[in-house]
């Protein structure tokens, strides 16, 4: 049951998936502006601009045979009209051409069937074995900030629903609401001018991983080395997700404290602590399945942010910096990376709720 | 509409801190129109490279300090509130104006009353293939070839005149071949559904940063984008309101008078699903005032001489001890978005409760 569910999932999946993803491909190559373009055909006073125009030109167009950029786009393709063809009005015909399968899009997509993300044009690296080194900082941070957040958010909103905390409820929602509106990149910087900054307190290290401190060392003392470096961007990050967290949470809780064996178990005589951690909570957590997959875009966009800010060597970064370098290929390749741990976790939230609620399987059988 | 205004009345009595928002939001709004008549003693973008990162409340002239470049981090601020606005402001307004009409549609028509006779829909289809080749794409490549004008209107001409044709014939061509009458249906809602699912299968920043990452940095192309992913937001939330709508008993009444279908709609359907468009117009409003300000922050999609709150904040990466350039405009950013939120957090609980 569970199994067939999950394939059906993913058959209606994949379709979007793939045609979102070479949308981006194709825009990455349709609008103007090649990777190296600038750099190598300017005339100026840089590295490439000393040489003649004619070896910039060549040089230029050993780049694109060497990134497959000279070839066509797609399939097919409508030729550019010349100015002579205005004179007989023989621009008015489109003129198709077909290119079979010696197109950019058909390279890529092969090369991503196989499994392969392509190589990338700053650094003639393939991009998976880029995303996969930047992946490693990445995960912790987010699991990591994740469980916290998790936690934090459980311990706030079952502390909000109990009946005499009525000041602490409005308290801890307004302070939600100001720090749900403080913009991601603003509260990691006033956390870092506030912690990590010679002028205020420097608890933590501001910046960076300990690059090369940590090389001799393993296991533990590595770990308990590069600790300091992540403790402020969790922090940013756990600080960003609990405002949807809790008030999920919250709000959960609330309705399933209005139902029915609620009352019954108030009339049992239970004490209120029994009657929220053994019979509100369970049913309570039953949506938090969904929320965490609902999280992903916060962490992706948190990802960016702290990675950049506190210059950390992870995806978010990877992914600023080949923007700035405009090199496709890895910008192309982390979009899929995303698309498909999104894809996935939508799925895995659905299973999983199949399981932890029995009532749904036995409605939708 | 009106009860949105009662709403209001109400809330800016009982409520102290809606009415707080509000005055804010006032405040800022008149600030920001009269911005370019005020008497400042420098642009946004005046460099003084001998007053670099002065410090606040040290000289007269610069009250806030100044940034890497000896840029005024007062008037930045100012001009930061003044482009973020002008850019969320009109991009909301199209957004929501796509989302509620394509909302609307999705969830008025549903996926079996909707239907069109074959022929129209082959005319539908091919004429599109034929606009969209005549009238857009020939006169930009004329254009850019610097042909003449004369060019561009001939090409216009046969465009038109192409689709005229197709209609003449597809029309003729149903005379004699019945099955170009039959009445086919198209599922509306099923497939905008679906096209809202496509864009909404990657997160809203990644395909901001990706999609602006390909073209130059301009602020149309990147108010473009964000009108792309903002529409489905609201196109969502008008489709449930309209499906609650579409059951209630006056609607049925209307229905049955014969009342013309775009009359329903727009009489009798739109105002009463505004309110909670209104909401998330306002609450939008917020979102890309972060958005635009994280954009800029990071230096992705928006030009380098367009003042922006983020522009300011991103040179405290050059001097960690400047905490001015993030104080002032982030606080300025955070308050603004604080009092969008209040508002329409204060609209909700009250409609939350009616119901």
């Amino acid at each position: 049951m569970v199994l067939h569910q999950l394939f059906k999932r993913l058959l209606y999946a994949i379709p979007t998936l793939w045609i979102m993803v070479s949308l981006i491909f194709l825009l990455s190559r349709v609008l103007p502006g090649a990777f190296g373009e600038q750099q190598l055909l300017m005339a100026d006073e840089s590295f490439y601009g000393k040489g003649s125009a004619q070896q910039r030109t060549a040089a230029y167009e050993q780049l694109l045979n060497r990134t497959n950029q000279q070839l066509p786009l797609f399939y097919i393709s409508i030729a550019p009209i010349l100015p002579s063809a205005t004179a007989d009005y023989s621009y008015l015909l489109p003129d198709f051409e077909w290119h079979g399968s010696q197109n950019q899009y058909h390279l890529w997509a092969s090369q991503l069937l196989k499994g392969s993300l392509g190589v990338s044009f700053a650094s003639n690296r393939a991009v998976a074995d880029s995303i996969l080194e930047a992946a490693g900082n990445t995960i912790w941070i987010l699991l990591a900030s994740m469980v916290a957040a998790i936690a934090l958010a459980l311990v706030l909103s079952i502390s909000m629903v109990q009946h005499n905390r009525t000041h602490w409820r409005r308290f801890i929602l307004s302070f939600l609401i100001v720090l749900d509106s403080l913009p991601l990149f603003v509260l990691s910087l006033l956390l870092l001018l506030l912690l990590a900054n010679p002028d205020a307190l420097q608890i933590f290290p501001a910046f960076g991983l300990s690059y090369g401190e940590s090389a001799g060392l393993t296991g533990f003392q590595k770990i308990a080395y590069d600790l300091p470096y992540f403790i402020l961007p969790i922090l940013t990050l756990v600080l960003a997700e609990i405002p949807y967290l809790t008030n999920q949470l919250y709000n959960a809780l609330n309705t399933s404290l209005q139902s029915d064996y609620i009352r019954t178990a108030r009339a049992k005589g239970l004490s209120e602590r029994t009657i929220i951690l053994k019979h509100a909570l369970r049913n309570a957590l039953l949506p938090v399945i969904t929320v965490l997959s609902d999280l992903l875009p916060v962490l992706v966009a948190g990802t960016i942010i702290i990675e950049t800010i506190f210059a950390i060597p992870g995806v978010g970064r990877l992914l600023v910096s080949s923007v700035l370098a405009r090199d496709f290929p890895v910008i192309v390749g982390i979009v899929v990376v995303i698309a498909l741990v999104k894809m996935l976790s939508h799925i895995l939230a659905d299973v999983l709720y199949t399981i932890a609620d029995p009532r749904i399987k036995h409605k939708a059988a | 509409m009106r009860k949105l205004l009662q709403d209001i009345t109400y809330l800016w009595q009982y409520k102290w801190s809606f009415k707080l928002a509000l005055t804010y939001l006032g405040v800022l709004l008149l600030a920001i129109l009269a911005l370019p008549f005020l008497p400042f003693s420098f642009g946004p973008n005046e460099l003084h490279l001998s007053k670099v990162y002065l410090k606040p409340f040290s000289d007269a002239t610069h009250l806030f300090g100044t940034d890497q470049l000896g840029r005024d981090v007062l008037v930045n601020s100012l001009y930061g509130a003044r482009n973020g606005l002008f850019l969320a402001i009109p991009v909301m307004l199209i957004a929501s104006f796509f989302g509620t009409g394509i909302g609307v549609i999705a969830g008025y028509f549903g996926n079996n009353t909707f239907q069109v006779r074959l022929k129209s829909l082959l005319w539908f289809i091919l004429t599109l293939a034929v606009v969209s080749y005549y009238v857009v794409y020939l006169p930009i490549q004329l254009n850019e070839l610097d042909q003449p004008v004369k060019h561009i209107y001939t090409s216009w001409a046969v465009g038109i005149a192409i689709s005229a044709i197709l209609w003449f014939i597809l029309r003729m061509a149903a005379y004699w071949w019945p099955l170009l009458q039959k009445p086919i249906l198209i599922p509306l809602d099923g497939s905008i559904l679906r096209v809202i699912e496509l864009i909404t299968s990657l997160p809203k920043l990644l395909v901001l940063i990706a999609v602006a990452a390909f073209a130059p940095p301009s602020v149309v192309l990147l108010s473009a984008i964000f009108v792309f992913t903002y529409w489905t937001g609201t196109a969502r939330l008008a489709r449930a309101e309209m499906l609650r709508i579409r059951q209630l008993p006056y609607l049925e009444a209307a229905i049955s008078t014969g009342m013309p279908t775009h009359r329903i709609l727009f009489k009798e359907a739109v105002p009463n699903l505004l309110t909670p468009v209104i909401v998330a117009f306002v609450f939008g409003i917020g979102g890309l005032l972060t958005i635009e300000s994280t954009l800029s922050f990071l230096g992705i999609g928006l030009p380098a001489d367009f003042p922006s709150w983020g522009r300011t904040i991103s040179g405290i990466r050059s001097n960690l001890s400047a905490w001015w350039l993030v104080t002032f405009p982030g606080g300025f950013l955070a308050i603004t978005v604080l009092a969008l939120q209040i508002c329409s957090y204060h609209i909700v609980r009250l409609n939350q409760f009616k119901a």
